[in-house]
């Protein structure tokens, strides 16, 4: 069981409303796989909407957050540089004091990272209580006028709390990063890098090199399923579902195809929301939750890739 | 919140710093004024980096170092960390692009922390249980830590100017079934995260012209909204509640007595803190300080002070206290552990 509270802000662009970048709201659906996204407005930022969704985490599952015992928040949107958003986050949440907190940059892969830092911290007895948070917005580094970027993206956050029951049965992960691609999925312009100033601030841009992205996906997605299943010495057939980042409908059908998924053991969530990055794991598995589709015992395998590049893999029993 | 790791040790410590010395005394304010925050500080010089500077250039050359001085092949790190606030991009994270300029194993892991000043502890601790929890599967992980912090700091403002210094670490961490323990504590306390902050530096305030214009703060200060602000009488007030605290703890929870310590290693805030602590602690003579040479480096400051007094011992406590606020503590064994401390050198093709 994995307990999940999400949280997507309120202002919604349809694919209407996008008719503008030159493309009909059918063709962009046929393309992406995404009929509207939320995004946040401006004086709503990642940290917001983590906020709500561990709210929504605590109220859901009547959770005593003075129980949580170590706090992970993984974002590339941060509100400052520092102070960490993570002690900004404890502070709102007011969760109990002296309790650590960790803070993590990544992107696509984010979620798993975050299980298995989950599964370090809870194996070596220094937490037994994890919330576990992924909140990005990336549509504030979208162009106006990026069709490709526009399309797909959404915001939107997510909080996970993870226990020794869960842990127990996460299986061995795999990770893998090629910094080679570092450069076909960046905010230019930004942090250290930052050189351009004007009127409107820094020009701190999305870019994303689709094909690129897409060759890489399509080369290395195949593989680490296969080593995943390998490492943990199970059998394609035996794993019930695959939750695969949702970068795009597009992406997902060739990776589906390639690697011979039945459909049904293939859910998908990323008609209504867009690609939210780092939380796209999540949302999936709690929309599994709420259809109430994910029986105890079923095997489930994980798979988060894009930014960086970066790559991370389980497979975990619900 | 406490743990003891096993099966890691601490195989080799290098840091780095640019070339470039900025001597406090050569600084544009009044000489009475320097004299007084240079005592005051015990900062006489830092070394930043040069306008427009590659700070990965940095990060690529002391990976480099490190890898040559343990005559470790560069297919065999299975992971790497880095630890900064200034990071090359908001994304892609800068462990992934250094993976890619070190030309590391592509099944390595990598991420980016965001801590300061307790981020060499938080760093540590990380890189640890990664190993730890794999039971003996990841073997090496390279820890980077480090900050510029020279780049978001007003170069009116006098409070901060004289104090902070840009530097790099790598610490190389290794499984080994015969390694000793490693305790750790570690804190947050967010009720007081805007003690140190840069306002106007990530997406919560929009960055415009308007945050580069001077102001006057109420001590009258000259500061700039995409500059780093300290409230250094809040600051030090947490530190002195809060960091003898967990020393203590420290101690208790590692039933290592006081004496059997060779150094308490604290972050380099400013002379006048660690001298503080030192002394409530009643541990000036084990307390090393070399802060005049390189000024505060936020996380990089307890590896440079290591690489400093190359100490060879048993059991040395790490203390990491600051942004955040945060706090984290460690006793690591470094008896078989190599130091090397550098500074960068422009690479000519």
């Amino acid at each position: 069981m994995f307990k999940v509270g999400t949280y997507l802000p309120e202002k919604v662009l349809l694919n209407a409303n996008l008719e503008y970048l030159g493309w009909s709201a059918k063709k962009i659906f046929v393309k992406t796989g995404i009929s509207q996204r939320h995004v946040t407005i401006d004086d709503e930022t990642a940290l917001d909407l983590a906020y709500h969704a561990c709210e929504d985490l605590f109220s859901k599952y009547e959770i005593d957050k003075k129980e949580v015992d170590y706090i992970l928040y993984c974002t590339q949107s941060p509100d400052y540089n520092l102070p960490n958003n993570v002690s900004i986050l404890h502070k709102r949440l007011n969760l109990s004091n002296n309790i650590p907190s960790l803070e993590f940059n990544q992107g696509c892969s984010g979620y798993v990272y975050g299980l298995s830092l989950a599964k370090a911290f809870i194996s070596a007895s220094l937490a037994t209580k994890v919330l576990l948070v992924t909140a990005d917005t990336y549509t504030k580094y979208i162009d106006y006028e990026d069709r490709a970027n526009k399309t797909i993206f959404g915001d939107g956050a997510t909080a996970t709390l993870l226990t020794k029951n869960e842990i127990d049965k996460f299986g061995e992960f795999i990770f893998g990063t090629d910094g080679n691609g570092s450069c076909n999925l960046c905010v230019n312009n930004s942090g250290l890098s930052k050189t351009k100033l004007t009127e409107d601030g820094f020009e701190d841009r999305l870019f994303m090199n689709g094909s690129e992205i897409f060759n890489f996906t399509l080369e290395t997605v195949p593989a680490s399923v296969e080593k995943v299943l390998e490492k943990n010495n199970i059998k394609f057939e035996e794993i019930d579902y695959f939750l695969f980042h949702q970068a795009n409908n597009f992406m997902l059908e060739h990776l589906r195809e390639k690697l011979n998924i039945p459909k049904e053991k293939f859910p998908k969530f990323i008609e209504t929301t867009g690609n939210t990055v780092s939380s796209t794991i999540p949302f999936l598995i709690n929309d599994l939750n709420e259809k109430q589709i994910l029986k105890k015992g079923d095997k489930l395998l994980l798979i988060g890739f894009g930014v960086g590049y970066s790559w991370g893999t389980t497979i975990i029993e619900y | 919140m406490k743990t003891k790791i096993k099966n890691c040790i601490i195989k080799h410590i290098e840091t780095m710093v640019p070339s470039k010395i900025v001597n406090n005394m050569d600084l544009d304010f009044e000489e009475k004024i320097k004299k007084k925050i240079v005592k005051n500080t015990g900062v006489e010089q830092r070394h930043v980096l040069e306008d427009n500077q590659s700070f990965m250039e940095l990060y690529k050359q002391i990976g480099v170092n490190t890898l040559q001085a343990l005559n470790w092949d560069k297919d065999t790190i299975d992971g790497v960390i880095v630890v900064t606030q200034t990071q090359e991009y908001r994304l892609p994270a800068t462990s992934c692009i250094l993976q890619g300029e070190l030309e590391l194993n592509s099944e390595a892991f990598a991420y980016d922390i965001s801590m300061g000043c307790s981020g060499y502890i938080y760093g540590l601790y990380n890189a640890m249980s990664n190993i730890a929890a794999s039971s003996g599967e990841i073997k090496r992980v390279l820890l980077f830590v480090g900050d510029a912090i020279s780049t978001i700091v007003n170069p009116k403002n006098k409070s901060n100017v004289f104090l902070f210094g840009d530097a790099v670490s790598c610490t190389a961490i290794e499984y080994d079934t015969n390694a000793p323990e490693t305790p750790f504590i570690l804190k947050t306390d967010g009720r007081e995260f805007d003690n140190i902050i840069i306002e106007d530096s990530g997406l919560k305030n929009k960055i415009t012209y308007s945050s580069f214009e001077d102001y006057t703060d109420e001590d009258g200060n000259i500061n700039s909204k995409d500059c780093l602000k300290m409230d250094g009488a809040k600051v030090f007030n947490f530190t002195v509640d809060n960091v003898p605290n967990i020393v203590e703890e420290t101690l208790s929870y590692s039933q290592i007595n006081k004496e059997e310590l060779s150094n308490y290693c604290f972050h380099q805030a400013n002379k006048f803190m660690i001298n503080f602590l030192s002394t409530k602690i009643k541990v000036n003579d084990k307390t090393p300080i070399n802060i005049e040479k390189f000024g505060n480096t936020s996380c990089a400051s307890i590896p440079l002070i290591l690489t400093e007094i190359k100490s060879a011992t048993k059991n040395n406590m790490l203390v990491g206290f600051g942004v955040g606020m945060s706090m984290g503590t460690c006793i690591v064994d470094l008896e078989n552990t190599t130091f090397n401390h550098s500074i960068y050198k422009e690479q000519t093709e």
